[in-house]
């Protein structure tokens, strides 16, 4: 068998493209040394979020946890959201569904297939896929929003989404993603998305070769994270991950503008599914002629002069959530 | 960090292994070559003190698999392309190539291992920590894998 590989692979080389790329690599410019965030303090925070998890323990809620990863190693810094939802018979879902999954394109690794399908409500999504999702009043308010379809470039717009991958005609993991607009406390409102992730047994057979940790979530970087824990009046407990990007500056007619941005992402796991909430904080800060000598915050085109103001419409839709 | 001189021999001595492991779990040299991409970008960018060429090998191997999963199975991350943009190294012979679509007929789970076990040399319980695997399971997997390649190359 090594004959066999060693005649095989050994015709097998990566191109000369991809070889001038790498080579043309060095000149890019190397990160200046990562700042690392203390230890104790991320232990801290690893220990917040568990005890929060052991303190739980109710049957509807799962804990999640949080891998940080300090890019020491083979690993990029960043963290992982780990958790442990349920797994979903195959036959909880409908037949229509199981169609579907036998019949969807192969992707590109060839071991999976893919398929996406659109919806005008949440509510009709979950009767495609026979399966009662969540109960929550905040989410009834319908905003076509932008969902990302199954193609990376390819943005289209649409209120709900289903996605499915499967194997072997078998659905593994089944999502549906919506856009909602939030009340953020003061009579505006912000688009905050909800993803809900179920897997199904056969997941588990993915997972033993591909995803020994049920990882569902990393990032590249750490910086500027921040973690905390929600617990909403409903006892729903969720981690909340804000992720500070870096200010954008940019002007027009002498004016100096900055654009900062803070993602937000919530996670949880709610009746054995695992569910992702996102939303973005974005404020804009001027000088120049049109407005003062010194920067300050501005409300211009659709930014909102609040900081938080997504992460409390982000609360807001998390709070609906009913047992 | 390596220096540009180190960084250069590294790429020139491993570029193919990590681009290999890449193709064996996408099946497709266009993710293998985005993937590889990451892996190499990452080894420039790295801070991590290499103490031995097999040392830097083994990384390069680990992060080139923590790459793949990272880029593949993603809940909001799973991309379709058409069968017709799939495409295929070149081989120079019929048989070569009859034999690569046959490994490639393989279930990613035994791809992987097989390649690492067979081609790159190393050993299960190193096939094992690579893949996160316990070295029980790689020995099935070598196993099984080698019974469907036996059996899909006696077929044909």
């Amino acid at each position: 068998m090594k004959e066999v590989y060693r005649e095989l692979f050994d015709g097998v080389r990566a191109s000369g493209r991809l070889r001038m790329e790498v080579m043309s690599m060095t000149k890019e410019e190397r990160p200046a040394q990562r700042r690392r965030i203390p230890k104790a303090a991320l232990v801290a925070a690893a220990l917040v979020l568990a005890l929060a998890g052991t303190a739980l323990a109710a049957e509807v809620l799962g804990a999640i946890s949080i891998r940080f990863l300090d890019g020491d190693g083979e690993d990029s810094a960043g963290y992982q959201i780990l958790g442990d939802p349920g797994r979903f018979p195959v036959e909880t879902f409908s037949e229509e569904l199981l169609t579907w999954a036998a019949d969807c394109p192969m992707g590109s690794s060839g071991d999976f297939s893919y398929g996406y399908r659109r919806f005008d409500s949440w509510e009709e999504a979950e009767a495609f896929l026979g399966v009662h999702l969540a109960e929550n009043p905040a989410m009834a308010l319908k905003y076509r929003g932008w969902i990302k379809t199954g193609s990376l470039e390819d943005f289209t717009s649409s209120h709900c989404e289903v996605s499915m991958a499967a194997q072997d005609d078998l659905p593994f993991r089944v999502s549906v993603d919506a856009v909602y607009r939030a009340d953020c406390g003061d009579g505006k409102k912000k688009m905050v998305r909800v993803g809900a992730t179920m897997f199904t047994e056969v997941f588990d057979d993915i997972t033993s070769w591909c995803y020994e940790e049920g990882v569902l979530r990393d990032s590249d970087d750490l910086d500027g994270s921040t973690f905390e824990t929600y617990t909403t009046p409903n006892g729903l407990e969720a981690v909340i991950v804000s992720e500070e990007l870096e200010p954008h500056t940019w002007g027009f007619d002498g004016n100096e503008l900055i654009d900062r941005v803070t993602i937000r992402r919530a996670y949880f796991i709610w009746n054995d599914v695992f569910y992702e909430l996102y939303a973005e904080d974005e404020t804009q800060e001027a000088r120049g002629p049109d407005f003062g000598d010194e920067f300050e915050e501005i409300e211009l085109n659709g930014f909102i002069k609040d900081p938080q103001a997504a992460l409390r419409a982000m609360k807001h839709v998390l709070d609906g959530f009913q047992p | 960090m390596l220096t540009e001189r180190e960084f250069t021999e590294a790429a020139e001595r491993f570029l193919d292994m990590v681009y290999r492991i890449a193709l064996n779990w996408f099946k497709n040299p266009a993710d293998a070559e985005d993937a590889a991409q990451n892996v190499m970008l990452r080894l420039w960018r790295t801070d991590t003190d290499f103490e031995s060429p097999d040392h830097l090998r083994h990384w390069l191997a680990r992060v080139a698999v923590n790459e793949c999963k990272r880029l593949s199975l993603h809940p909001w991350r799973s991309r379709t392309v058409p069968l017709e943009g799939v495409g295929e190294p070149a081989f120079a012979d019929e048989e070569r190539r009859e034999l690569y679509e046959a490994v490639m007929a393989l279930a990613g789970k035994y791809r992987v291992p097989m390649y690492l076990y067979y081609y790159e040399g190393y050993a299960v319980n190193e096939v094992g920590e690579i893949l996160g695997l316990k070295p029980s399971t790689v020995q099935t997997r070598l196993a099984r894998g080698r019974e469907k390649l036996k059996q899909m190359l006696t077929e044909e």
